[in-house]
């Protein structure tokens, strides 16, 4: 590689790129192209959670404690920007990117090119956007960037068009991305494998990748008109053409991202409720239709983020009633699961523990979201803590609990070690708590009248002690991803190996061993129902109780 | 581990109960000045306050029902051993489903319901334009100007500048435009009425202003803050609005809306300070004043152009706040604003500074000259921290709901009956060092 003049054909030479990091550089591999989506986002993660440190240690009481306003302007807009473009989703996209191919029984993902594409493209979007720490300042004016503020008036300097650049890179990745999923689900499900015998996270996966696509040209779109304001002098989002355009614009994009956000927990509590409950989907037709549902309204509510602007009061009234309307769809989800565990034998191990609080957590940030979603009351909620109480109900007690019961699940799939239970268990009891001693009181701030984005506020206004507890269940979260971290590393460590099916599984993921090997499966098993490995468990019992049968 | 973690789960929960335990209550349930949604001092305001409550009644009977079933489904049915037999292998119910889809489409129809009986109430109701007061938002404080029919005459309404402070009679509605010279800011004053952004452009762009209205019902001083991120002092963008009996707010209407005389004799500190401040404050700043030549000049300190960055001068002295809220109008404030404003506040516009402390004290005097009476200005002085009964505030907006819906006026006595001793040494001081700045 470092010689010009080198023989091409020493490069091709199998072997090089077969071996170290130079395989992990040139792989097309779903399978590791999934990991490292998963690294590289959580390493994003870390990042946006020092920033989020950040952010709780200023308000932890009145006055200036670490950083000044500028500064906490940045940390929490590049938070935000983080935790949302540079971790959930393509945290989502790495964990769909290994299972969705395995739970269809394909070899890969239909475009395995692409899909190295749209990784590398993302990676180099992130470091894209974090190097503007390094050449000048990153963007101030909120994740949600609205002009006149994120103009070249307001935010001078190179920050938010780095911001605008990178989000217009990382969204280019998840566009590709999408089309890969969706392209892969259609055609490369197993034979025997119908649209309704489809794992929930396939499904979830499918609606997810076509809100991405029908949603993310619309922010990029945007974002290059804000772009062309900043750099080129046009008038589009200034006081000569209308700065609230920007807001229809960037909200048609970011309310259904919440839904990409969220609609893959969504799919792996679906694929863990069942299992550890041994009882199959409860309503899985109707759960089916639920997700295309909510992905469906998920388009049709942007404008309850503005409520304030000034709308029209009758299309207030319309988005407001969209908004409430979206508590159905998920409220039959909610019934499914619970129906789901109903009457099974339920297995409280890690994975089902996180998938519980899931259902709980998300429970609170989706009746907050009614709240919010009610045009008068959000004439007083808006932009308080109550929304950022309500967001991260949404985002971390949904899309982050299902993440750790994702991982917990499929752990021993990915990675062929069991993460330690114990250890688990511990990670999840810390977590629940600091998650609500952080989050809980900001709805409480929110009803006190607390604006959300202040850097300070004054002492008497009857804020200190709920920020100061929040700032105390945030250091309790930063414990409990330790205790995580500590697991993988003595899970490693201990180096035992898992079983291919540990869970007794339903999903075809489980036929093949773990981890898989590059082509995925030797053999798949048929595909009669949604639960293939039952049928197969089953068949395999029968035939142990009568081996006449079994010997033909 | 596992007993290491439950020790410190349990550790965990003592230390929380204990901190719990020796809270002072106001730190958990809100201080005086708390611009609590639920310690309403309008029409508004309450209206907004007992659909809140509505909500919350269904809310905590929703989550109630699901947390319930979501508990029982989990805990209910453990696996005893891994030899416990398959349970019934059930795939759905279609009857459930229709039910589990219908019911929740009828309560989200109930509440759009209650939603929009407010809507309407606050869309079809004719506000008077009795008294219209325009708020605009600056980078980072707040303009207000006033146009009062009652105290002028219907064509010729009375009329006034000032900032950060917002004066208003009880029992008289008032209209407040909102608009902003710069970014998006949002009008927000918990205790009266529901936010409302101000989007720059909205006068002159075409595109119209926003507005909210209330009619506040008590007297005293309600905290009011910018709700949507406007940059660096986002945080300092405070006002307060203070509610006074109606011959009170007039009298301090018209003290205010008269045009002051410019110092005349030149070997005096104000006039020096005039000089100055025509000199320094000049570029950003407007002052209303009768010229020296005795006719009705207004002079102002502006160099050009009818927008001025920084707030109106002419009152400062007069107003409890200065700097978007940020700081206490004393003398000792001013002295260090006027040194060094980028020290008090990096960041703000007001770039020019006083080094000189002769100069200062000459702006100083040259501004508190140009004060209304002190007599006049008593009652907003007075006005404090606003006073409220020792609620249980922080479970009001859950748990009072009911008590709020027709106890609103309850409420009010109680807090006319003052039930604030606590409270009243703070309130004393708080006079006793207005008064003193005022003479």
């Amino acid at each position: 590689m470092t010689t010009i003049s080198g023989d091409v054909a020493v490069l091709r030479k199998p072997g090089v790129w077969d071996k170290g990091i130079a395989s992990w550089l040139a792989t097309v591999d779903h399978k590791r192209i999934g990991l490292m989506y998963i690294v590289t986002s959580g390493i994003f993660f870390v990042a946006g959670a020092y920033l989020a440190l950040l952010v709780r240690l200023e308000l932890a009481l009145p006055g200036r404690q670490l950083i000044g306003p500028d500064t906490y302007n940045q940390a929490f807009t590049m938070h935000a920007t983080t935790m949302i473009f540079l971790f959930v989703i393509p945290m989502w996209v790495g964990i769909g990117n290994y299972l969705v191919p395995l739970m269809i029984g394909a070899i890969d993902m239909a475009f395995p090119r692409l899909n190295a594409l749209s990784y590398w493209v993302f990676l180099f979007g992130g470091l894209f956007m974090y190097s503007s720490f390094l050449v000048g300042t990153p963007a101030a004016a909120g994740w949600t960037s609205y002009p006149p503020l994120a103009n070249n008036v307001y935010s001078p300097g190179v920050g938010v068009d780095f911001w605008i650049a990178g989000v217009l890179i990382i969204g280019t990745a998840s566009m590709l991305g999408a089309v890969n999923f969706l392209v892969t689900i259609w055609n490369l499900r197993a034979p025997g494998m119908t649209w309704m015998r489809m794992p929930m996270f396939a499904w979830a996966q499918f609606v997810t990748s076509q809100l991405v696509l029908f949603a993310t040209p619309m922010l990029t779109g945007g974002l290059i008109l804000l772009l062309f304001d900043r750099t080129l002098g046009t008038h589009f989002f200034t006081t000569d053409g209308y700065p609230v355009l920007f807001q229809h614009i960037f909200w048609f994009y970011s309310h259904p991202a919440v839904y990409i956000m969220i609609l893959p927990a969504f799919g792996v509590v679906s694929e863990i409720l069942p299992v550890f409950s041994r009882k199959p989907l409860f309503g899985y037709k109707a759960l089916v239709f639920a997700t295309a549902g909510i992905g469906i309204l998920g388009f049709l509510v942007w404008a309850h983020h503005m409520f304030t602007v000034g709308l029209n009061p009758n299309a207030q009234l319309v988005f407001m009633t969209a908004t409430m309307f979206i508590a159905v769809p998920t409220g039959v989800k909610f019934f499914n699961w619970i129906f789901t565990m109903w009457g099974g034998s339920v297995r409280l191990a890690t994975p089902m523990l996180f998938t519980v609080a899931f259902l709980s957590m998300f429970l609170i940030g989706g009746i907050s979201g009614v709240y919010l979603g009610n045009v008068p009351i959000d004439w007083q909620l808006h932009d308080t803590y109550y929304v950022v109480g309500h967001l991260h109900y949404v985002l971390f007690g949904g899309s982050v609990f299902g993440m750790a019961a994702a991982f917990y699940y499929w752990w021993p799939k990915l990675f062929g070690k069991m993460l330690d239970e114990g250890i688990g268990k511990v990670h999840f009891w810390l977590q629940l708590i600091g998650f609500n001693l952080t989050f809980f009181p900001m709805h409480i701030l929110g009803v006190r009248g607390m604006p959300r984005r202040i850097y300070d506020y004054a002492p008497d206004r009857g804020w200190v002690f709920w920020n100061f507890v929040e700032t105390v269940g945030t250091l309790i979260l930063g414990v409990a991803f330790l205790v995580f971290l500590y697991n993988v590393w003595i899970t490693r460590k201990r180096n035992v190996p898992a079983p291919s099916d540990p869970w007794d599984g339903y999903t075809l993921e489980w036929a093949t061993t773990s981890p898989p090997p590059a082509h995925n499966f030797d053999r798949l098993p048929p595909i009669l129902s949604e639960r293939p490995l039952r049928d197969l468990r089953l068949a395999r019992a029968a035939r142990v109780a009568a081996p006449q049968s079994g010997e033909r | 581990m596992v007993a290491l973690g439950a020790a410190l789960v349990v550790g965990l929960a003592l230390v929380g109960l204990l901190a719990f335990a020796a809270t002072p209550s106001s730190a958990l349930f809100g201080t005086a000045r708390t611009p609590s949604l639920s310690r309403t001092a309008s029409d508004v305001a309450a209206d907004l306050n007992t659909l809140y409550n509505r909500v919350t009644w269904i809310a905590i009977v929703i989550f109630v029902l699901v947390q319930g079933a979501i508990l029982y489904a989990a805990l209910g049915f453990r696996r005893k051993s891994e030899d416990d037999p398959e349970p019934v292998q059930t795939h759905g119910n279609n009857t459930l489903e229709v039910i589990w889809t219908v019911i929740p489409s009828l309560i989200v129809l109930g509440l759009a319901f209650l939603s929009y009986r407010e809507m309407r109430a606050e869309y079809v109701t004719e506000v008077p334009d009795d008294l219209v007061i325009t708020a605009t938002g600056y980078r980072w404080y707040w303009a207000f100007d006033y146009a009062d029919k009652t105290l002028g005459a219907p064509s010729a309404p009375l009329t006034l500048t000032t900032a950060t402070e917002l004066v208003i009679p009880v029992n008289r509605p008032v209209k407040v435009l909102i608009d902003s010279q710069d970014v998006i800011h949002s009008f927000w004053v918990p205790q009266l009425a529901g936010k409302r952004d101000a989007v720059p452009g909205a006068r002159d762009g075409g595109y119209g202003m926003n507005s909210v209205w209330f009619e506040a019902d008590t007297p005293g001083r309600y905290e009011g803050q910018c709700a949507e991120l406007c940059g660096t002092w986002h945080s300092g963008m405070r006002f307060s609005v203070v509610a006074l009996p109606e011959a009170e707010y007039a009298a301090w209407a018209r003290a205010m809306a008269v045009v002051p005389k410019a110092p005349t004799d030149a070997a005096s500190p104000e006039f020096a300070g005039f000089t100055t401040a025509k000199a320094v404050c000049g570029a950003c700043h407007m002052l209303d004043l009768v010229g020296p030549g005795g006719g009705v000049v207004t002079e102002t300190l502006q160099a050009g152009g009818s927008q001025t960055r920084g707030p109106n001068l002419t009152r400062v002295a007069s107003r409890s706040h200065f700097a978007g809220g940020m700081f206490e109008t004393t003398d000792a404030n001013l002295h260090s604003w006027l040194a060094d404003p980028q020290a008090l506040k990096p960041g703000t516009l007001m770039s020019v500074n006083l080094p000189d402390p002769k100069a200062a004290a000459d702006v100083i005097a040259f501004l508190k000259s140009l004060a209304i009476d002190a007599a006049v200005l008593a009652p907003v002085r007075a006005a404090g921290p606003q006073i409220v009964p020792n609620d249980l505030d922080g479970l009001g907006e859950i748990g009072g709901g009911a008590a709020d819906e027709h106890g609103g006026d309850g409420a009010h006595e109680d807090e006319a009956e003052g039930e604030h001793d606590a409270r009243a040494p703070r309130d004393d001081t708080h006079l006793a060092s207005t008064l003193e700045r005022t003479r």
